[in-house]
């Protein structure tokens, strides 16, 4: 379970966000959505440990009871994934995917990468480079590296807005169901209604508001 | 006008045997001919390349540069070089390429092995040298290696600038008994081992060195003067490498290394990682100790059996593009004025090669008596320098044994 | 539909076979020029007879290689540690001064720290009880230990600093920042996500950086000169004095020996490249290991860029102190005596300074000159394939090119005059502003040309109006790059100016085998400010730049 508690983020000039506190169960989506500047993506640099260093921040972030505090991002467990796949390109699929699963006897470690591409579908391309591979195939497997990688929770920054409608509405759905298979929380940043998933709460962050 | 012959028809064959040749015209210095000769001067640059290891002689350059602007109309660009070799490879390499006129080089600073392989591939123009005003006061007779150097006769293809003679010097407080000869050079290294040393050959210091061995060890000094023969050399030059054999394990690096240059230990010896020096100007301490570089206890001597000397000249290639700028330079730098300031210690302290006899008194007052510190106390005897062919043997074998 | 649309500026190749020519053809023609010379039998014959060349070319390859390999390791090393850090841009901004120390004043100056009656030396003498400097050979060691730790001195800014540019060009930051945080949310610590995702992704890209640096290594002359050792000396040394010999049979021998540097140059590529593609398999491996590496990174790192920015600043101060020192007996902190007698002299050669700032700046600007008309013709599938073009006087050693460059100045008969020293310098500084300028030329958005077009301008309006002004800090910082290049230049001013064009770095390394230091350490630091002053320049155009258009000081 993620927790924000009173999360609060501030530039110098202005508040970002203010006293924002919302609870995310096992395999939830909580959107967040807003106007461009709304600070979504500082909101979730908070959640990662990645903040940048000129802004403010109180609260603070909680997963499974423990206080993340000022964890840095290596410790925290908190996958993320971007708009682009950002697949490593010097390795293949599979390797791409070896990367991200935890230190363990090599067999073991390829059946679980291989386990995973079938399962989605995409077994026949463990061996090929990222550049090879279509968009909407990339996208997948940026998905389920960050899966392998057994976070704790998962952040979505604008993951879909890069594929086109066809694409999104699949790659959407794939991505919810293994979030809700593997119980992950998930916080998802969009501007775009439909891609939140049915029944899943929406955080609104306000437009930015002078600092009163 | 009548020719105003040089004095050779009085002179007199030296004891030493040394060949002399008048082979090749000697024509006399020509007051028409010089006369033409200042006139197309007049206007020229002239590019001599000089040996730029001391900056006294580099100052003395520019003096002469000045002099030479204001009396004669001729600029003097002194071409900084570190070996002389470098000039005659680019003279062949303009020979070869059929650079006949328009040469890059106007006059050149030479002796020795490098006068002898421009003599032998023709790249000198010549015989200039004695046809020059300045000429008719050169002491032809006094010192007989103004006309025979290395053992190769001149033939009027160079002109005499300078004498020299090897000379060592220390700081007499460091070193209060200078070791006179090899045997008891050899024995002071062993006294102070690591604080010894010679220049790296080729350096031209270095091989003076090696040649100064050479003569001291052998038991006949006479097959040296002649051109080196192949079959004999390794017969002949054993006793160099025994003595060095003897000396290197005392010396500074062991002789595994060694400085680069006279320059270089000159700063050694200051710095005090080296006690003595060498170099080819018996007053090159002195002039260093009154500019201030050298403290004034250092003291210069020469080996009691005698040292190597010569003569070192200036020559003209013969593709000059300014060859009548070069003659004027040439015999402004052989004129009672020029030489007597060379000599003066507190410019550069090299000697005359001027006999000062033949000089008109008002000239031979410009020359100053030394008194000064640093002076060799007792002069030693001149040993000629071997044949020119021997130096680059001698050389190739020392990089073979001690080189690597 | 109608017609295809036609291209906006169709790249025209005729136009770059202008600026391709005029690099090309005296650098190909002093190509086979040098070989020419090298191509003879006999001389291979006496090379290989000469007992020094065997020692004279294993001291290369090891001074080479040794210097090369931790020059990268090094490099490699310090990125990822100081990545993010505040130190990290401290060391930018000082990056740009390191680079602009010359070579040869660099060697000059360490040598005077470290030999044995150096700075480094005096300092333990009192404590050690010294009398007299110990009789250990620091420079000039047969080991060739100073040398190679001069060369790496000198060569880890520079691979710095390709790291930087590869860094900043258009999108890489993001991606390579984004990468890094994805590994990072996989749990790997910051050093450990450098060697798995983006070394892996750059070390190519860092090929032809790291081949000149081994060119460097192995055919360097001037440092050799001032650090190396003597008996015997690297070959590149032994080479440059056969060249300078009297005996044609030994010039011949030096043109032999350069073309066999070129040679050992290429092999020890190729082998690098055969290695690096052998351990394909074990790297790729070793990547997906998985092993996370230590969350923090140990506190070596800054420490040892202080070092090095230290030693810089130790030597530029070891020069000062120098030129003013005329009696400094060992084992004193403090000269003895002192004057500026130096200067004085210095002050009376003002033309060497002039002649080298002149030769400086006429060849930065027609170095920059052919850069930019090369850059601006250059058809777009070409890049690749020119580049080995572009850095070929980077790889080729300088000893081969500058043998050959002589017989074709001597041919044009421009040897010992300012002309062909000028053509010397440009082939030497446009390579080096090629590589400054590439990375900005290649990242302006095409769509201000098509902007302008579409407004109805031409195109050499757009260009002298809009893409050279914008572009202002690159080309500023590519002339002084090559500024400083020509500066450096020693073997070309020897060689093809015939002797008579004394530079400021001919003057120090006559000076270096002598013993006038005062002189030499003045001439040596004004080797060095030179370029700096120059370098200063350009960064307060750029900064000038950067706050009237908001953008970034390069």
């Amino acid at each position: 379970m993620l927790e924000l508690v009173d999360v609060s983020l501030a530039t110098p000039s202005r508040t970002l966000v203010r006293g924002l506190s919302a609870r995310v169960g096992a395999g939830e989506v909580l959107a967040v959505m807003g106007e461009s500047g709304s600070g979504k993506s500082s909101l979730l640099a908070f959640v990662c440990g990645t903040l940048a260093p000129g802004l403010r921040a109180g609260g603070s972030v909680r997963l499974d009871g423990a206080d993340l505090g000022a964890l840095p991002t290596v410790r925290r467990r908190v996958g993320i994934l971007f708009q682009d796949d950002l697949l490593f390109p010097h390795l293949s699929v599979r390797g791409n995917l070896l990367f991200a699963l935890p230190a363990g006897p090599k067999a073991r470690r390829v059946a679980e990468a291989d386990a995973a591409l079938a399962h989605a579908g995409l077994a026949t391309l463990a061996e090929a480079m990222p550049h090879t591979l279509s968009g909407g195939q990339r996208a997948r497997v940026s998905v389920l590296r960050a899966l392998l990688a057994q976070p704790r929770a998962l952040l979505l920054d604008e993951p879909f807005s890069k594929l086109d409608a066809a694409l999104r509405a699949r790659f959407r759905g794939f991505v919810f169901e293994q979030l809700r298979a593997q119980g992950i929380p998930a916080l998802l940043v969009t501007h775009d209604p439909q891609d939140v998933p049915e029944g899943a709460r929406v955080l609104q962050l306000d437009p930015p508001a002078d600092d009163a | 006008m009548p020719h105003v012959r040089p004095s050779f028809t009085r002179r007199r064959l030296l004891a030493t045997g040394a060949l002399l040749s008048w082979a090749g015209a000697t024509r006399a210095a020509d007051p028409a001919a010089w006369a033409r000769t200042l006139q197309a001067a007049r206007g020229q640059k002239v590019w001599f390349n000089a040996w730029a290891g001391s900056e006294r002689i580099n100052a003395y350059l520019q003096w002469a540069g000045v002099e030479l602007e204001r009396r004669f109309g001729v600029r003097l660009e002194h071409v900084k070089i570190a070996d002389a070799a470098e000039v005659v490879r680019r003279v062949r390499t303009e020979q070869q390429a059929g650079r006949r006129t328009d040469g890059s080089v106007d006059a050149v600073w030479i002796n020795g092995e490098n006068f002898y392989a421009m003599k032998r591939d023709g790249l000198l123009h010549g015989p200039f040298a004695e046809s020059l005003p300045a000429y008719a006061a050169v002491d032809t007779v006094g010192k007989p290696t103004t006309r025979i150097d290395f053992s190769e006769p001149v033939d009027g293809m160079e002109a005499p600038w300078g004498m020299a003679q090897l000379t060592f010097y220390a700081d007499g407080a460091r070193v209060p008994r200078p070791p006179l000869s090899l045997a008891e050079l050899t024995a002071f290294a062993k006294a102070n081992p690591g604080r010894v040393s010679y220049p790296r050959p080729p350096d031209f210091h270095g091989s003076t060195f090696l040649k100064q061995v050479l003569l001291e060890a052998a038991p006949e000094r006479a097959p040296f003067q002649a051109p080196v023969v192949a079959a004999r050399f390794a017969a002949l030059t054993a006793p160099l490498w025994q003595a060095l054999d003897a000396l290197h394990p005392h010396l500074w690096r062991q002789g595994r290394q060694f400085p680069a240059s006279n320059a270089a230990m000159r700063q050694m010896l200051v710095d005090g990682e080296l006690l003595i020096n060498l170099t080819f100007n018996p007053n090159e301490a002195a002039s260093e100790i009154a500019a201030k570089r050298l403290p004034a206890s250092v003291v210069s001597w020469q080996h009691r059996g005698g040292t190597i000397a010569n003569t070192h000249f200036i020559a003209i290639p013969f593709n000059a593009r300014a060859k009548e700028g070069a003659m004027v330079l040439i015999d402004f730098l052989m004129s009672p004025l020029a030489q007597a300031r060379k000599a003066d210690i507190a410019h550069w302290g090299d000697p005359t090669v001027l006999a000062l006899d033949r000089l008109s008194a008002a000239d031979r007052a410009l020359f100053v008596q030394p008194g000064v510190a640093g002076v060799v106390a007792q002069p030693a005897p001149a040993l000629p320098e071997p044949h020119a062919s021997w130096v680059g043997a001698i050389e190739q074998e020392w990089a073979r044994r001690h080189g690597l | 539909m109608g017609a295809a649309p036609r291209p906006v500026n169709p790249s025209i190749p005729a136009a770059w076979l202008l600026p391709a020519a005029l690099f090309a053809l005296p650098l190909l023609a002093a190509l086979a020029c040098g070989l020419g010379e090298a191509l003879d039998a006999a001389a291979w014959h006496a090379l290989l007879a000469e007992p020094a060349w065997a020692p004279a070319t294993a001291l290369s390859l090891w001074v080479g290689g040794a210097s090369t390999a931790l020059s990268l390791a090094l490099t490699l090393w310090l990125v990822p540690r100081l990545h993010g850090t505040r130190a990290w841009s401290a060391l930018q901004r000082a990056l740009g001064a390191m680079l602009a120390v010359p070579h040869a004043a660099f060697a000059v100056g360490l040598a005077l720290l470290v030999m044995p009656s150096g700075l480094l030396a005096r300092l333990v003498a009192a404590p050690l009880g010294w009398a007299a400097p110990p009789d250990v050979a620091t420079v000039h060691d047969p080991a060739g230990l100073a040398l190679i730790a001069a060369l790496v001195l000198k060569e880890v800014p520079f691979l710095l600093w390709t790291v930087v540019a590869s860094w900043r060009r258009a999108g890489q930051q993001a991606v390579a920042e984004r990468q890094l945080q994805i590994a990072a949310t996989m749990g790997y610590g910051a050093v450990r996500a450098w060697w798995r995702v983006l070394w892996p992704q750059w070390l190519p890209r860092l090929a032809l950086p790291v081949a000149a640096v081994w060119a460097y290594g192995l055919t360097v002359v001037d440092m050799a000169l001032v650090l190396g050792p003597t008996t015997p000396p690297t070959l590149a040394v032994l080479a440059w004095q056969w060249l300078l010999d009297a005996e044609p049979a030994r010039n011949a021998m030096g043109a032999a020996a350069a073309l066999l540097l070129a040679g050992l140059t290429a092999a020890g590529a190729a082998a690098a490249v055969a290695l690096w593609r052998a351990a394909a398999p074990w790297r790729r491996a070793r990547q997906v290991r998985g092993d996370r590496g230590a969350a923090r990174a140990g506190h070596g790192a800054m420490p040892l860029a202080g070092a090095v920015a230290g030693v810089y600043a130790g030597v530029l101060a070891m020069l000062a102190g120098a030129s003013v020192a005329t009696i400094w007996t060992f084992p004193s902190l403090w000269p003895q005596q002192a004057s500026a007698e130096a200067w004085a002299t210095v002050a009376q050669r003002l033309d060497t300074l002039g002649l080298t700032a002149a030769l400086a700046l006429a060849s930065a600007a027609s170095g920059v000159a052919l850069a930019v008309a090369w850059l601006e013709t250059t058809p777009p599938g070409w890049d690749a394939r020119a580049a080995v073009l572009v850095f070929l006087p980077l790889l080729v050693p300088g000893v081969l090119l500058v043998a050959g460059l002589y017989r074709v100045t001597l041919a044009l008969g421009t040897d010992g005059r300012f002309a062909g020293l000028w053509l010397a310098h440009t082939l030497y500084t446009a390579p080096y502003a090629l590589i400054a300028l590439a990375p900005a030329w290649r990242s302006l958005d095409p769509r201000y040309a098509q902007t302008a077009h579409a407004l109805g301008r031409s195109h050499a309006a757009f260009l002298l109006r809009v893409k050279w002004p914008m572009l202002l800090a690159p080309l500023a910082s590519a002339a002084a790059v090559g500024f400083a290049v020509s500066v450096t230049q020693y073997l070309s001013t020897q060689f093809v100016g015939a002797g008579r064009y004394a530079t400021l770095t001919t003057e120090a390394l006559t000076l270096a085998a002598g013993g006038q230091r005062p002189l030499l350490a003045a001439f040596a630091l004004l080797q060095a400010a030179l370029p700096a002053a120059v370098f200063a320049l350009a960064l307060a155009l750029a900064r000038r730049q950067a706050r009237r258009t908001g953008g970034e000081a390069a």
